[in-house]
């Protein structure tokens, strides 16, 4: 079986944080999920500085971000990381509650890798995760620099 | 010369001081007749060349009054000589040939002259009616004209109409210039768009001048200008017409008010929309965060902490998270409808019958093992937004294999006409029917006729059925028997694409 990789997920909500734990760990998908509240965390997590300064070494093997966080929003936060040389391929994934067409297209603009619209029934949500964690976390390949960054 | 045709040497030595032969005399003659000839519009060569009445008789008469005499005393002094006459009887014969020959010369230019008189009254008379009638066009005129001389811009004409507009009399202005009657600050520059046509030589010059009136007070009007000019392209006259254009020009502020507050509304519009946009934004975020938890929750709960439920809990669990689905479904499906309304039409030509075709066999995929007897006319391809015309088709057709659950074989029949320009489409069942008193809530956004229990849904599909068709500037209605089916229409206005009337014809 394929080593697990770590997920950041930057989710605002707790509830909603502790329901995609829950599905992430109905399927033992991640062995670790790091989770930020907001996009300003997320930014210092990748980036290794703040309260993150001491954190090891490495980047995640994808970034799932809700769109609607105080301080940055996710798009934001996907907009630095497209911008910065060092995240620019790390693989990010939207994971919000807005199907909204505006939202969508800036995001695909701004050059995020998956757009998932959180399902209101919780076992398609369940579903929904499980897909997420096991193609981002399991099967896709990671971008080198992401890889010998965790090794 | 007088005397050599009469052979008198008396008058070849005029006053018997000075002899001149008949050559001298008659280089004297050429002389003089060449000096006159050399100033032809002095004296009585001028008056003989001249072109009135006085220039006519002189060549007329004068001939006569010089040759008459000459040739009769030649004739007489040849006569008497020859001794065909005696000296008396030549004289008396002279006298009496010049009395007829001059009275009927005097006679004939007369006549002539009086018959040319006459000529010229008449033509003077016709002249003074054409300028009459020139006079009563101008002045009959309902715009006001006038026309002033181009030197001094004095008014040489005025109309009536001016006057009555004015409520001035045309006294008041003729022979006088604008700086006669006004101030010459105002004077200036009412006639500054005189003098700049005048100065310029331009074909016409239009100004718009404020103009204090007796009786109307202050009246915008229209001035146009045109030059007449005299035969060496001078403009010699100056023509004016002017007209009110208050009401006019009133109406066109009035317009353009309008146009500013139209725009303004718009503005208005947008913003509601923009706000809306916002609100169906944070309907779509905010309201579906807590139902997912609501769901999550009670998903968990159930997973994880069932065995110390009784029943009933686990049935209120159940409860809840239905809820929690239903409110979910609701809320998507008012985004959907709201999107539906500020969506742009994408119009292509549709093909009905194919769409129509396509939303019943999915449908029918979708509900197994009931027995559906599908009957589709031949329907037309119309001019339309396909993706929205298909979302209209699903939930009418949806309804009624829905409505007719019940029933053991539903029918459920599709057929369109061609009427007053109109597509009519029909979507006909067999199903359990609605009460014809409730009709008008049928198309109501979250209405619904029939009861969750009996018929599951949100009570959107058929408002989205009339936001759809209304966008395309159409008209639904439908009827219905409690228990007896129900038919829905679809009427789409003038959009029958080139080779709708084949498949209608064949639809007939």
């Amino acid at each position: 079986m394929n080593r697990l990789k770590r997920v950041l997920l930057a989710e605002d909500n707790a509830h909603d944080v502790e329901l995609t734990l829950a599905a992430l760990e109905e399927y033992r998908l991640a062995n670790e999920v790091v989770v930020v509240r907001d996009g300003a965390e997320a930014w210092d997590y990748l980036k290794r500085q703040g309260e993150f300064a001491e954190r090891p070494e490495g980047l995640p093997a994808v970034v799932l971000l809700d769109l609607k966080m105080p301080r940055v929003d996710g798009l934001e936060v996907l907009r630095r990381m497209k911008q910065d040389p060092d995240l620019a391929t790390l693989p990010t994934v939207m994971l919000t509650s807005s199907g909204e067409e505006s939202d969508l297209v800036q995001s695909y603009r701004l050059g995020v890798n998956a757009y998932v619209v959180k399902p209101v029934a919780f076992q398609e949500f369940v579903d929904a995760v499980r897909a997420l964690g096991l193609f981002w976390a399991v099967l896709n390949e990671p971008p080198p620099v992401a890889v010998r960054k965790a090794a | 010369m007088v005397g050599y045709a009469q052979g008198s040497e008396a008058l070849g030595r005029l006053g018997g001081t000075t002899p001149m032969s008949p050559d001298t005399a008659f280089a004297f003659f050429a002389l003089a007749a060449g000096l006159l000839a050399c100033r032809p519009e002095l004296g009585i060569v001028g008056l003989a060349r001249s072109e009135g009445m006085g220039g006519a008789l002189v060549r007329r008469l004068l001939p006569a009054a010089l040759g008459v005499p000459l040739v009769l005393g030649a004739m007489r002094y040849r006569l008497v000589r020859s001794g065909w006459l005696q000296p008396s009887t030549g004289v008396a014969i002279t006298t009496a040939t010049e009395m007829v020959t001059l009275f009927a010369i005097t006679w004939i230019v007369a006549v002539w002259t009086d018959r040319l008189d006459h000529a010229r009254r008449q033509s003077e008379r016709a002249a003074a009616e054409q300028s009459e009638f020139l006079d009563s066009v101008i002045e009959s005129l309902p715009t006001m004209v006038f026309v002033k001389e181009a030197r001094e811009l004095r008014f040489v004409r005025f109309n009536r109409a001016g006057e009555v507009m004015l409520g001035r009399p045309r006294s008041d202005l003729l022979g006088r210039t604008l700086y006669d009657i006004l101030s010459s600050e105002e004077a200036a520059w009412r006639e500054e768009a005189d003098r700049r046509m005048i100065e310029t030589l331009t074909e016409a010059v239009t100004s718009e001048e404020p103009i204090l009136t007796k009786h109307l007070g202050e009246r915008t009007m229209r001035f146009r200008r045109v030059p007449i000019f005299d035969r060496d392209g001078r403009p010699a006259y100056l023509l004016g017409i002017g007209e009110d254009v208050t009401e006019l020009r009133r109406s066109e502020a009035r317009v353009a008010e309008l146009h500013r507050e139209l725009e303004h509304r718009a503005e208005q519009l947008q913003a509601s929309n923009r706000e809306l946009e916002a609100f169906s934004y944070s309907v779509s975020h905010d309201l579906r965060a807590p139902l997912r938890h609501i769901d999550g929750f009670c998903d968990l709960l159930q997973r994880r902490a069932s065995d110390r439920l009784d029943d009933q809990g686990r049935k209120y669990l159940g409860v809840i998270a239905q809820s929690a689905k239903s409110m979910g479904q609701l809320i998507d499906d008012l985004l959907a409808f709201s999107r539906m309304a500020r969506a742009d039409l994408n119009r292509g030509e549709v093909d009905l019958d194919k769409l129509v075709r396509d939303v019943g066999q999915e449908l029918a995929a979708q509900a197994p093992g009931r027995t559906i007897d599908w009957r589709i006319g031949a329907l037309p391809a119309v001019s339309g937004d396909a993706a929205m015309l298909r979302l209209a088709f699903v939930n009418l057709l949806g309804n009624a294999v829905k409505y007719t659950s019940t029933r053991e074989r539903a029918v459920i029949e599709v057929d369109a006409s061609l009427s007053n320009g109109e597509v009519v489409v029909c979507v006909r069942d067999n199903g359990v029917g609605f009460d014809m008193a409730y009709v008008h809530k049928l198309f109501g956004v979250f209405q619904r006729l029939h009861r969750n229990e009996d018929f599951e849904g949100t009570g959107i599909g058929l408002a989205n059925v009339r936001r759809i068709v209304h966008r395309h500037g159409g008209r639904t209605w439908a009827e219905g028997v409690v228990d007896g089916g129900a038919s829905f229409y679809v009427a789409l206005p003038g959009t029958v694409a080139v080779d709708a009337g084949d498949s209608l014809r064949g639809a007939a």
